[in-house]
């Protein structure tokens, strides 16, 4: 008896362990968790939708950057979501061994900028001598806020705010005159009259059709589990379509960030276009590496081959049956 | 030139040697680990494209003067838990939970308060080394030797004079301990607090490096911090001589 129950158990034990039962582990390190773009893989990985590709997802949330930058560089994780693409291409350029897989947002439709209800501030044109935030230098709310006040031809001052719930208190106290956020934060607010939106991302035409973040792998993983990387993508994609397409991902979007359902609606279909997180192509990418120049992510322009070596797109939806 | 300063010298240099090695060799990556020749050659880029200097006089103006502020704090709130038994016996053992307390995680608070900028770094700065300051000052004049005392009082001493000539000398090791573990403490957090929220001086200039993947102007700006806080000890030091010369 003693031997039938041993043996039970380790037949037991090594199916367990068995390699054939398990999905392949993809650990995937993304910023600022709450945003609908950066959040959608969460929704989609609630909703099965990475396990009908074999796969388990293991999310981690960064402040974005550096940070996120480091961790695919380091082989932490397998794939950095949402990155900015000024980082990435910072970070190959100096020999990290890193890789743009896919683009993730293109243009800058989700950032915009308030001011408080009874400032009188309307547009950026009122901004001659003011203050406006954007969250740190190198960010893309740092390049769309450089480009808003120089379209609008004032004497504005940028001034790195951080995050966007910290900026509020700082436009709200007047320490700064105007602050940066995405949607859905402060809808709320905005509804009473208390902010006002003075300007909007999608306001800077050269920008609309730039691939701003994207997702990065390591070479090491690419070269030995493209195949994972292409089931995560095209799981991705359905995620979209889906998240597009059903309720559910809405209403988990407006529960996690404590708005209402028609809030969430506002957020999704008027910021996030489902255009705007296409997979590809990487959009404008001449745009980038100048912007790169002046922020000194980059001392010369990329060559052709440069290019040809940092973005290696291992899905396109547009191809594939 | 003292045998420990040569000996000092030489294992950096030979642990220098080795990393140079190490990483042209490839064997430790160079995108994470730094050549130290790449590292002393990107110095006169940081001095020349950074502003190095002018960000190392900020994160220094703001060491200094929010270390001085607890000096100043530090020994009087000192001094006065132990001159009241009742005070130490309160707020002591507070004050010393303070010590071990993260209060680098209030800083959402401060940058309310004070907004984001020099103000929040060195309110955090000062807060920080308030402790250490406050707590060496009780413990050092505690610890002054009673026949110190008697000797004082035998020459009838005014309360004043007792603690200028006889009390204070006699804590001044400890003193300058404190003061010692405030400037580090200051550093440390004026760097911290630049660095979190990317302004500032040299914690806002390693951040920008960060984010920009220079590694070895990264790792050149650390090696200020470093060179910074071996000029504090060795500031500190001298000053406990001239004041203590025994």
């Amino acid at each position: 008896m003693r031997k039938i129950v041993l043996a039970l158990v380790l037949t037991g034990l090594s199916l367990a362990s068995c390699p054939v039962f398990a999905n392949d582990v993809v650990k995937v390190a993304s910023a600022q968790k709450g945003f609908w773009d950066t959040t959608i893989l969460l929704y989609g990985e609630r909703a099965g939708l990475f396990k009908a590709q074999g796969l388990d997802l293991e999310i981690t949330w960064t402040n974005g950057g550096a940070e996120t930058e480091q961790a695919v560089i380091s082989g932490s994780v397998d794939i950095a979501a949402a990155n900015g693409i000024l980082g990435a291409i910072a970070a190959h350029a100096k020999g990290a061994p890193v890789r743009i897989i896919a683009a993730e947002s293109t243009g800058v439709t989700d950032l915009f900028w308030y001011a408080r209800g009874d400032s009188g501030l309307k547009s950026f044109g009122d901004l001659d001598g003011k203050t406006v935030g954007f969250s740190s230098p190198g960010s893309s709310s740092n390049m769309v806020a450089l480009a808003l006040i120089a379209q609008a031809h004032v004497s504005a001052k940028p001034v790195a705010t951080g995050g966007a719930p910290g900026t509020l208190t700082q436009v709200m106290s007047g320490q700064i005159d105007v602050g940066w956020a995405v949607p859905p934060l402060h809808f709320d607010l905005i509804d009473q009259g208390k902010i006002r939106i003075i300007g909007r991302g999608s306001d800077i035409a050269e920008m609309r059709d730039q691939t701003v973040r994207v997702f990065e792998t390591n070479t090491t993983t690419l070269a030995a589990h493209r195949d994972i990387l292409i089931r995560f993508f095209r799981a991705y994609q359905k995620t979209l379509d889906w998240a597009y397409r059903e309720p559910e991902a809405l209403v988990q979007f407006a529960a996690d960030n404590k708005v209402s359902l028609e809030q969430a609606h506002r957020a999704r279909d008027e910021f996030y276009p489902q255009s705007a997180l296409a997979l590809a192509p990487i959009s404008n990418l001449d745009l980038t590496v100048k912007q790169a120049i002046e922020l000194k992510r980059l001392s010369a322009p990329l060559t052709a081959e440069q290019v040809r070596e940092l973005i290696d797109i291992v899905y396109d939806p547009r191809t594939d049956k | 030139m003292r045998v420990s300063t040569i000996l000092g010298l030489a294992t950096v240099a030979a642990a220098a040697a080795l990393l140079e090695l190490l990483v042209a060799s490839g064997v430790l990556p160079a995108y994470i680990f730094v050549r130290p020749s790449a590292m002393l050659f990107s110095i006169v880029g940081l001095f020349r494209e950074e502003a190095l200097l002018e960000r190392l006089l900020v994160t220094l103006g703001a060491t200094l003067l929010s270390a001085a502020m607890a000096v100043v704090s530090g020994v009087s709130l000192g001094w006065a838990l132990y001159r009241c038994r009742l005070l130490d016996e309160v707020f002591g053992t507070w004050i010393a939970a303070l010590a071990a307390a993260p209060l680098i995680l209030l800083y959402p608070l401060f940058l309310v308060v004070f907004g984001r900028g020099e103000p929040t770094i060195i309110a955090m700065a000062y807060v920080a080394s308030l402790v250490a300051m406050t707590l060496k000052t009780r413990d050092g004049l505690a610890g002054v030797r009673s026949v110190l005392r008697a000797v004082g009082a035998s020459f009838r001493v005014t309360p004043a004079q007792l603690f200028w000539r006889i009390e204070l000398p006699a804590a001044a090791p400890a003193i300058f301990t404190g003061i010692r573990l405030a400037l580090i403490f200051a550093l440390i957090n004026v760097i911290g607090i630049e660095f979190m929220i990317n302004d500032g001086g040299i914690g806002g200039l390693i951040a920008d490096l960060a984010d920009r993947y220079e590694v070895p102007s990264m790792y050149a700006a650390i090696l200020f911090v470093v060179l910074a806080s071996v000029a504090f000890f060795w500031a500190t030091e001298r000053a406990e001589r001239w004041f203590n010369p025994a």
